[in-house]
Formats: structure tokens, C-alpha cells, sequence
């Protein structure tokens, strides 16, 4: 049951992402055909990001459109030009902030995997410990983050304790149901070598079931990327005096729309960063494991 | 000599030697959907004498996997009984001194073709002998490929390797499941002869599972053939043949004449 809640989700990631990934008509086209002068192949690569990117592109061009529908000014709502001109003109304001968030993001998960990895280790070798770990561990992943923020302040404080455990509250269970079903996926063939080479349990779980949930591991660090980012931003929204969500909101109340639009920009930037990072490495890995 | 081994397999008692295995009346079914079952043996009843090798022929699908899954502890006989050097199949894995080639070759994907090999070490918690482990790697051929990932071998390849892994710790038993099927004729003699060498060495209590009768007769004391469905032995015969190590072997009448009668028997068995 825990293991379906994040495998269903692994999977609709995956379907969309192979969804992504199919070739298209274009790609049944022979190599010679492919090679034309460079102007085309410009083209073809503008044609690709078109394909891509339309909805980014289209939300460009329809962003001031909608202002001067509205005959909205400045002050209520600024133009992609004034978000690029804030941005540009005082990098500064934003450069410690995006570290701020990025190091509350990787730190919250990398602790939030471990958390679930090693977790998911215990349950998957003890009956018992399942027993006792099963039912909190979806109570965390149940309860809202936001309704646990007046508890966790009081107990890790307003500052950026509770913005890590926020992290790892959200990171870890994607970490330890994969964690679970990769070490039980491995093959009987696998497992009858480990019997018959007479292996004791440690062995076992670290030279086979550890290494044979890698790319489930991997799979959850690139679902648990992008939402680790926005842990991070709801908690610095909410509680702590740093980084970009902080930002958004200490402009928004300063009326600074440039800077709000512009943060909440760098936020979505971040976040597709990391979760390309994610994927790079879940594809690198995976590739050295199978 | 293997006519002593053979008369000491049907006499030996369990004591005295440590590595002989015996079946006893051993029986297996498999339980199947809805109540049904299916009976891959019945009625098996083999000794190996310690340091004895025994080939194991028949069909596909007679049930010979299940003889060699029984011995290596990883099956429970329905009924009968099976002992290994006097203990239980598993007291043996245990102790670490059985080396099993499966018919899948059951590499790591993630490890190396050396790291492959010296995995028994490790799970056995022993140092690692690395002469040993570069001896094996070019008794097996695959010198060059050591670190090589499974993924990047041939079938052959891979069996190689895992056969290199299943002698690795020296041991007393050696159970080999069609090691050879994937590998080209003139590799398979080259490693038969590479075998046939050790194994004069090493002596080790060995059972070869394996569909080419030429390969049977040249490696084994004994070569039991069975029937399928369910599985029983049918025949066993003792190989007395001189200069087994000898390339001429396999020219000479004596040889020819066993392997056609085995031949024989298996068609006239695939045809039953
Ligand atoms: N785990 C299992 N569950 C059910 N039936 C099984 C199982 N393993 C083997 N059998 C059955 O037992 C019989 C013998 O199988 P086995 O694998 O021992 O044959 P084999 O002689 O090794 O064949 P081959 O030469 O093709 O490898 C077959 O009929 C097979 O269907
Ligand atoms: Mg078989």
C-alpha cells in the first residue's frame, strides 16, 4: 500500500516522461537525410524548442497582452521587461537568496533520501520494524506540510532547522517505499547466488538488495527534486528571515511587483535546474548499475 | 580408477570422506495454480563418492536443474532425503565451500567481470587472492575484460565468468548447470580441456549438467542419463577411458562407441 502510493506516481512521471521522449514522426527520417546545410539545421533546432517550449513562449507574448487588455500599470502588475530590467540591474538583491534556497534544498534532500533509504533498509530486513515505522510514516505523508509548521516551529524554532526538516518530511517517503520495492525486486536468480555463496544478511543487503534499488533510489531523488525545492519556498515563505521565498514575500508586502514576479521566476528556474540535475544523474547512474 | 570410484560411490558409507553427496529416494513436486501439481522427479536415487565427477544427461525439461537446485540446498526434496558430506546441502553454503555455475549466469550487473569473481571473497569475508583471481580470469579467457561490465559481454562471455566465480573459493563441492551451453564448439572443447585439467588437480566432487554427449563422456567418471516426466534415472554409465586429458581422446573407437550408445538412448528417451 505505502509502495503504491509512490509507485503510482513514479509511474505517471515515467509515462510522461517516455510520452516526452518518443520519437516523433521527423525521427524516422535516415541519417543522410538529416544532413543538410547548416541553415536548416538552425532551423530545425528553433523548431524543436518551438515544439518544446510553446507553452513558456506563448506565456511571453500573452503576459503583456494581458496587461494593456486590462490597461493594467505598473504598479499593479509589472511587464516581462521590468521583471528582466529588476533582475539585471541588481543581481545582487537575488544571488544570496537563490544560494540560500539551493542549500536549504540539496542539504534538506540529501538528508530527506538518507532518512528514507535508511529507513526503508530496516523495514525491508525487519517484520518488526515495519511494524512500528509503517503507520507514523504515513501519518507524515498524510498530514499537510503547512498544518505541521506550528508543531515543528515549536520545536526546531523560526529560522532554518524546521525549513530542513520541512525538506525531509516531504523528501523521504518517495525514498522509502522505492527504497522497499528496489530491494525486493531482485531476481531469484540473484538471490539463489547469495544463497548458495552461503551470504549472511549484511551481505546480502549491501553487495545485492542495496545495490539492486539504486535505480528506484534514483527514480525518487528525481521525483523528490522539484518538491524539496518547494518545501524549501513554503518554508521561507512561512517561517525563516532567508532565501527566495522570503523574498517573495518581503516584496510583495513592500509592494515591489518586479521583484516579487522576478523571484518567484528565479524560483521556477531553480527548480526545473534541479530537477534536470536530478534526472542527469538518475540516468547516469542507472546506466552504470544495469 | 574411476571403476574404484564408482564401486566406492555405491558403497561408500557417509563416514570417512567429507564431500560425497547422496539422494535417497528424493521426489519433487511443484505445486501448480488451482491445486494442481506438477512432478518433476520421483524415485532419484544417486551417490557421488567424494572427489567423483558425474555428468547428468537427458532432455530439455526432465527435471535435471531440479537434481542440481536440490543438491546446492536451494529446493526441499518432497520426499527423500539429500546429504552432503554428511550434513545438509546448506551447512555447506554455509561454510562457504560450494561453487555453483547456474544456467543463467547470474552476474552482477553493477560489478565489474573482476569484481564478478572476487565476489565469493567478499561475501565470505576472506582477503582477496588476487593471483588467484588474475589466474582464473585467464584460465577462463577473459583476460582483457576484466573490467568489462556484464552488460558489455557475449553470452559465452558471461558463462565464463560465472564459472571462473564458481571456482574461485577452491571448493569442495562444484555443481556446473549447462556452464558451456552458450559457448561456440571450439570454446567449449578449450574450456572442457581447461576443466578436465583442473579438475585432475583439484579433484574437486563435481556435477555437470549438460546436453552435449560428447562433453559427458570426456569429463565424467559417471554419466547418468535421465528420463522426463517425471524425472528418474534411466541409465548410469562408467566412463573407463585412458589419457582423459589426451587430445586423442575424442578420436578413439572406445570413445566413439559410448557416446553413440548414450546418443541412442536419449533419442530413443526424447521419442518415449
Ligand atoms: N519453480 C518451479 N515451479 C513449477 N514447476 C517447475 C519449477 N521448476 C521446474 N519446474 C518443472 O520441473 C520440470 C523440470 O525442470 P528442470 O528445470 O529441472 O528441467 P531441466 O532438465 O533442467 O531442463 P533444461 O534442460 O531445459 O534446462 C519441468 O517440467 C518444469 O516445468
Ligand atoms: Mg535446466
Amino acid at each position: 500500500m505505502t509502495e503504491s502510493i509512490t509507485t503510482e506516481r513514479a509511474v505517471v512521471d515515467q509515462a510522461a516522461e517516455e510520452l516526452l521522449e518518443r520519437p516523433g514522426p521527423a525521427a524516422t527520417e535516415t541519417p543522410a537525410a538529416r544532413r543538410r546545410n547548416p541553415l536548416q539545421v538552425v532551423g530545425r533546432i528553433l523548431a524543436a524548442i518551438v515544439v518544446r517550449y510553446w507553452p513558456i513562449i506563448a506565456m511571453l507574448i500573452a503576459w503583456p497582452v494581458w496587461l494593456w487588455a486590462n490597461g493594467y500599470s505598473r504598479a499593479v502588475a509589472p511587464g516581462p521587461l521590468d521583471v528582466a530590467t529588476d533582475l539585471v540591474q541588481h543581481p545582487d538583491v537575488y544571488l544570496l537568496p537563490v544560494l540560500w534556497t539551493a542549500l536549504f534544498a540539496i542539504g534538506g534532500l540529501l538528508l530527506g533520501m538518507l532518512v528514507g533509504i535508511v529507513l526503508g533498509v530496516l523495514v525491508w530486513m525487519s517484520p518488526l520494524v515495519s511494524g512500528l515505522l509503517l503507520p507514523s510514516a504515513l501519518i507524515l505523508r498524510v498530514v499537510p506540510v503547512t498544518a505541521m509548521i506550528p508543531i515543528l516551529a515549536a520545536l526546531f524554532g523560526y529560522g532554518s532547522g524546521t525549513v530542513v526538516v520541512m525538506v525531509v518530511i516531504l523528501v523521504f517517503f518517495p525514498a522509502f517505499s522505492l527504497t522497499v520495492s528496489g530491494m525486493s525486486s531482485v531476481s531469484q536468480s540473484s538471490r539463489d547466488l547469495f544463497a548458495v555463496l552461503g551470504s549472511g544478511l549484511a551481505a546480502r543487503v549491501f553487495r545485492l538488495h542495496l545495490p539492486a534499488a539504486i535505480p528506484s533510489i534514483m527514480l525518487a531523488l528525481r521525483i523528490s527534486a522539484p518538491v524539496g525545492i518547494l518545501g524549501v519556498l513554503l518554508a521561507e515563505y512561512l517561517l525563516s528571515g532567508v532565501g527566495l521565498g522570503d523574498l517573495l514575500r518581503t516584496a510583495g508586502e513592500r509592494l515591489e511587483y518586479e521583484r516579487e514576479w522576478a523571484a518567484a521566476l528565479v524560483a521556477t528556474v531553480l527548480s526545473v535546474i534541479c530537477f534536470g540535475l536530478a534526472r542527469t544523474a538518475e540516468r547516469r547512474v542507472v546506466d552504470r548499475v544495469t | 580408477m574411476s571403476s574404484v570410484l564408482q564401486q566406492a560411490s555405491v558403497t561408500a558409507p557417509s563416514t570417512g570422506s567429507t564431500r560425497e553427496i547422496a539422494l535417497t529416494g528424493v521426489a519433487k513436486t511443484y505445486p501448480l495454480k488451482r491445486g494442481a501439481s506438477v512432478t518433476a522427479l520421483a524415485g532419484i536415487d544417486l551417490e557421488i563418492a567424494d572427489g567423483e565427477f558425474v555428468a547428468l544427461l537427458g532432455p530439455s525439461g526432465c527435471g535435471k536443474s531440479t537434481v542440481l537446485r536440490i543438491v546446492a540446498g536451494l529446493e526441499q526434496p518432497s520426499t527423500g532425503t539429500v546429504s552432503v558430506g554428511g550434513a545438509s546441502p546448506q551447512a555447506l553454503s554455509k561454510a562457504h565451500r560450494l561453487g555453483v555455475a547456474f544456467q543463467e549466469h547470474s552476474l552482477l550487473p553493477w560489478l565489474t567481470v573482476r569484481q564478478n569473481i572476487t565476489l565469493p571473497y567478499k561475501v565470505a569475508g576472506r582477503p582477496v587472492d588476487t593471483a588467484h583471481v588474475r589466474e582464473l580470469i585467464d584460465l577462463v579467457g577473459l583476460g582483457g575484460f576484466e573490467d568489462a561490465r556484464p552488460k558489455h559481454l557475449s553470452g559465452g562471455m558471461r558463462q565464463r565468468a560465472s564459472i571462473a566465480r564458481a571456482l574461485v573459493l577452491d571448493p569442495d563441492v562444484l555443481l556446473l548447470d549447462e556452464p558451456f551451453g552458450a559457448l561456440d564448439a571450439v570454446t567449449r572443447r578449450r574450456m572442457n580441456k581447461e576443466l578436465a585439467r583442473i579438475w585432475a588437480e583439484l579433484r574437486i566432487t563435481t556435477l555437470l549438467v549438460t546436453h552435449d554427449v560428447d562433453e559427458a563422456v570426456l569429463l565424467a567418471d559417471r554419466v547418468v542419463v535421465m528420463t522426463g516426466r517425471p524425472g528418474r534415472i534411466r541409465h548410469i554409465e562408467g566412463i573407463d577411458l585412458p589419457l582423459r586429458e589426451h587430445t586423442e581422446l575424442t578420436r578413439s573407437p572406445e570413445f566413439h562407441e559410448i557416446v553413440d550408445r548414450l546418443t541412442g538412448m536419449l533419442e530413443t528417451t526424447k521419442a518415449a
